[in-house]
């Protein structure tokens, strides 16, 4: 029995087609039919008039197909989902349809049709069966939906699936998967998980369910991907659970599980079936199932046995990138960086996410001045790398070692590599600290005044030094901000404080230290110190600022919210704004080069919502800046993965230019 | 039944007011035959075999207005078949421009609106003639679209933008003159009330008077617009009057107009004497770049010479013996808009 299956009304309204399927015998309907009862297409031959059947009577008896297709088309159109009734047409000489079906059956269409006609030529008087001729209809709307899906035309492959409802088949689940792609680019993506949601609803096929939960997974969540392959196990029914169905189910959903990367929240997958999957992957020397298996413990925060995975995957292939990324990322993330730098070395040119582990590696083994001194192997290895590297990020890194070390002149050269390598702000920092360190004053000057506008730390700094050029001493508290050392730069402040040196200018700096520290509270405390003893309409607002960020990192948003709009909310708004606010803020904070305070505004949102993509592109673009790359370029995959835009194919080509810089 | 039969047998009982061979009677439809047997798949796909067998939107909407002229619903429901379902696949109704036959799909999105122009003219006046409210409703969007996001007026002219991206560039605006296919845009003037047809028109003579170079005064294939500067010939492109702009004198005489622009080009190839006519000429330097007998060329010479009242036969458009597309298809052009605009030149 062909039924119509259709979702619930406020989804149909979203999706406005429908998926035609076979219900299979012992299948009853109403599991899978609307509560508005369903729609059964041949109900609706009632309402093509007489007229038009005629016309496409005369049309197919006088042999005019062009015109037969063009007046079904039409009458389609006019009534989705018609198909003209087997006795329409009237019969004429017996003639072999074969090989017009033979050519049809392989997908040859433009054949069948030549060979239709040729039929037709040779044969006069005869038509053929309502049944080839509808299909060869309906194969060139199949046509033309798959060119404008080719085509990235979204809108038309909906209208498209509308107009031709019967292309919307279980026979055919290219057609779904193309429509669900439709939704998940034009940003429906509610629409395009119930297209899948519909497909393991509706058919009955071990190997469609699998690719249709494989491409759903690509813009689910972990939960959905939960509850969608929970339908595919009670449609299969105990006998239909085979192998290969829960192999597959277990591999989507640890890859959700890992893409979620939230093992706070989310439950990973049921242990059992992970074990017995590692069994199937470990007797069959699996590559990718080896692979998932490593981020999955990796994610866990279960490093040695991600990293038994990683390593088993490298002796089962010994060139495969995917298994050298995890090696390194595993052993990064147990603070094994040294080892990760020995081994990532003879990796670099390999592709994939190699060489920003890599980086990651060395810059956390030379990176922080308040670290031990790392081994000087690793720094000629980071001087070598960073010389015919065109990213910032490496000179960077030894532009703050080589200051930290009072080596002045050898830090100069490496900020000012970061800087004509796009560095911004942070090179320019590092730069005009490393210059008055040196003693150079004017080309500190000429820094500082260029980049002032750009870095809120810089212009405390150029403030700082400027009161101790008019005589004042140096203001140890922004000074230490600057330098990123902040429990340094607490300590100075509370040591002034209570003095004439606690300014607003150094309980602004504190509040940002305070910040840095997670210590919020004491922040807000801070902030409310600079916005008391503030001279300038300047420092009050970045205070009043600092207080806003302070308060959000407490996690009280909505006090945050009124004390950025100076006004008290109603609830009901306070639950609206939230996240728009968040959001807001999280993009303000990304362009005023805090990203730090972005960071914690995403985090934020995570904790409240799911995050949008907007406020993911957000936190990328922060982890970006962080020189957080491995992470930043995640985030951006898996935005991209979702729904491709320019926006997300741009962020990707930029972090991938960081990291390969040929 | 037995009342058309009867008919019929009416109408063959006339053999002397039918010639014959009913093919015969209308100039060129032996050539039509052949062209459809050249470069019309049965698919309804025009190949441009002189281009890596690729299709554009243009070579279909001058296989459907030639459909037309022949009267030839046939061809005419298989070319637009494949043009809908291949190329009319944008999320507005215009058409894609190009398809790759080896990767079998669209692979470049823009529009062309010289193609979306010539589809537009040919779906109204195949609805028109054949009562079909299908192609009726199609030309009527596609024509809407047209004029929604293609013309635009700009530095003191009605433009028509040549596809959707790449030709606007802050102030200056890239065109193609050869794009305005001016019989199209008469139709659609009629067939979509709007005063934007009549601007248009009146755009694209005043940029074929303006925008010549040379001492030869020629239209550029690529013409750039900024407010307040005269035209020049595109820096984004080659500089040349080429394969595009020598349709011009084709495209007027085709609507029946008698410009300067068409005669200039018709005089510059006539100075060639004996030798080939110039086909690509760069206007910086005025040197002639290519120049060989490419029978197209010599079909819009004869279309000129019609416009003067020269007979010059059905033959002058006869297809070559191996020309590739485009020559063929304007041989053909000529010879419709020489039916067209002096039908006694071919008697």
């Amino acid at each position: 029995m062909a039924v119509l299956i259709t979702a619930a009304p406020a989804a149909l309204g979203q999706i406005g087609y429908e998926i035609s399927i076979e219900t299979a015998p012992g299948v009853d309907p109403a599991d899978i039919l609307d509560p508005d009862g369903p729609r059964i297409p041949a109900d609706t031959v009632g309402g093509v008039a007489q007229a038009d059947k005629d016309a496409l009577r005369y049309y197919s008896t006088s042999g005019q197909l062009d015109r037969f297709e063009a007046e079904l088309r039409r009458i389609q159109t006019l009534n989705p989902g018609w198909l003209p009734p087997p006795d329409l047409l009237a019969t004429g000489p017996l003639v072999d349809e074969q090989p017009v079906w033979d050519h049809f059956g392989r997908g040859a269409l433009d054949e069948a049709r030549a060979v239709l006609a040729e039929l037709r030529r040779s044969n006069p008087g005869w038509t053929p069966s309502s049944d080839l001729l509808t299909k060869l209809v309906l194969a060139q709307e199949r046509r033309r939906l798959r060119a404008a899906a080719a085509a990235g035309q979204w809108t038309t492959v909906l209208n498209q699936a509308r107009e031709h409802p019967a292309l919307i088949h279980c026979n055919d689940l290219e057609i779904v998967w193309d429509v669900a792609d439709a939704h998940a680019q034009l940003g429906e993506r509610a629409a395009a998980l119930i297209a899948y949601r519909r497909i393991i609803d509706s058919c009955r096929d071990e190997a469609g369910w699998i690719a249709t939960v494989e491409k759903a997974s690509r813009l689910a969540t972990y939960p959905e991907i939960l509850g969608l392959t929970d339908r595919v196990l009670e449609r299969a029914g105990p006998g239909g659970r085979t192998d290969t169905l829960i192999r597959a189910i277990t591999r989507v959903r640890l890859g959700a599980f890992v893409r979620a990367n939230d093992t706070e929240r989310l439950r990973p997958p049921e242990p059992a079936t992970v074990r017995a999957f590692a069994d199937a992957v470990w007797a069959a020397k699996e590559l990718d199932g080896a692979l998932i298996l490593g981020w999955y413990h990796h994610t866990t925060a279960r490093y040695p046995s991600a990293l038994e995975w990683f390593r088993a995957a490298l002796a089962w292939q010994p060139d495969s990138v995917g298994a050298m990324e995890g090696t390194l990322a595993v052993l990064l993330a147990s603070d094994r960086a040294a080892e990760a730098e020995r081994l990532g070395r003879g990796w670099l040119d390999r592709g994939g996410t190699i060489r920003s582990i890599y980086l990651d590696a060395l810059r956390s083994l030379i990176g922080d001045p308040d670290d031990p001194p790392p081994d000087e192997d690793a720094i000629a290895q980071a001087v070598a790398v960073a010389g015919e590297d065109g990213a910032p990020d490496l000179a960077l890194a030894l532009g703050w070692h080589f200051c930290g070390r009072r080596q002045w002149a050898n830090g100069v050269t490496w900020f000012k590599t970061a800087l004509e390598r796009d560095g911004g702000a942070e090179a320019a920092k590092g730069l005009a600290l490393c210059l008055h360190g040196q003693g150079n004053r004017a080309a500190r000057d000429r820094v500082t005044a260029e980049w002032r506008d750009r870095s809120p730390e810089l212009a405390e700094l150029a403030r700082a030094w400027r009161r101790r050029g008019r005589g004042g001493r140096p203001d140890p508290v922004a000074q230490a901000l600057a330098r990123g050392r902040h429990a340094e730069c607490v300590r100075q402040a509370n040591a002034a404080r209570g003095t004439s040196r606690y300014t607003a200018d150094t309980a602004l700096s504190a509040g940002w230290c305070l910040i840095e520290l997670d210590r919020p509270t004491e922040a807000e405390a801070s902030f409310a110190d600079a916005v008391r003893l503030a001279t300038s309409d300047r420092v009050r607002r970045d205070a009043r600022y600092g207080q806003v960020v302070a308060l959000n990192a407490r996690g009280l948003t909505e006090r945050a919210i009124e004390a950025a709009q100076g006004q008290e909310l109603e609830p009901e708004q306070r639950r609206d704004l939230s996240q728009e606010w968040l959001e807001t803020m999280a993009w303000r904070a990304v362009n005023a080069g805090q990203y730090g305070v972005a960071l914690r505004y995403t985090d934020r949102f995570a904790a409240t919502a799911v995050p949008t993509r907007s406020i993911r592109m957000a936190r990328g673009w922060a982890l970006y800046h962080l020189r957080r790359l491995t992470e930043a370029l995640r985030v951006f995959r898996a935005v991209d993965r979702e729904f491709s835009t320019r926006e997300s194919r741009n962020a990707l080509a930029v972090v991938a230019r960081r990291l390969r810089p040929d | 039944m037995t009342a058309m039969r009867r008919w019929l047998a009416v109408v063959c009982l006339v053999p002397l007011l039918v010639p014959d061979d009913a093919a015969a009677a209308v100039p060129g439809a032996t050539d039509w035959a052949r062209f459809k047997t050249l470069y019309i798949l049965d698919s309804g796909r025009v190949v441009d075999t002189g281009n890596g067998g690729i299709s554009h939107s243009e070579g279909q909407g001058y296989g459907m207005i030639l459909a037309l002229a022949f009267d030839d619903r046939a061809a005419f429901a298989r070319l637009w078949d494949w043009t809908r379902v291949n190329l009319q696949v944008r999320d507005d109704p215009l058409l894609a421009w190009r398809w790759d036959p080896v990767g079998g799909r669209v692979d470049d999105v823009n529009n062309a609106s010289d193609g979306d122009l010539l589809a537009a003219w040919a779906l109204g006046v195949a609805g028109r003639r054949w009562n079909d409210a299908a192609y009726l409703a199609e030309a009527r969007r596609l024509a809407e679209a047209i004029r929604s996001h293609l013309i635009i007026r700009h530095a003191g002219y009605t433009l028509l933008l040549p596809g959707i991206h790449g030709f606007v560039h802050e102030e200056r605006v890239t065109v193609n003159p050869s794009y305005w296919v001016f019989t199209a845009i008469q139709f659609l003037s009629r067939f979509d009330p709007n005063l934007v047809w009549d601007d248009l028109m009146r755009g694209g003579l005043a940029l074929l008077v303006e925008g010549r170079f040379t001492r030869h005064r020629l239209p550029p294939d690529w013409l750039a617009l900024e407010p307040g500067r005269p035209p020049v010939p595109s820096p984004i492109k080659d500089p040349v009057f080429g394969y595009n702009a020598l349709r011009v004198p084709l495209y007027l005489l085709w609507a029946g107009i008698r410009h300067v622009a068409g005669n200039d080009v018709l005089a510059y190839w006539a100075s060639s004497g004996s030798r080939p006519p110039p086909v690509v000429t760069d206007l910086a330097s005025g040197a002639v770049r290519e120049r060989y007998a490419m029978g197209g060329i010599a079909a819009i010479q004869a279309l000129g010479r019609c416009a003067t009242g020269e007979p010059v036969g059905p033959g002058a458009f006869a297809l070559g013996e191996d020309d590739p597309y485009y020559p063929s298809a304007l041989r053909l052009l000529s010879l419709i808009a020489a039916r067209r605009y002096r039908p006694d030149c071919l008697w």
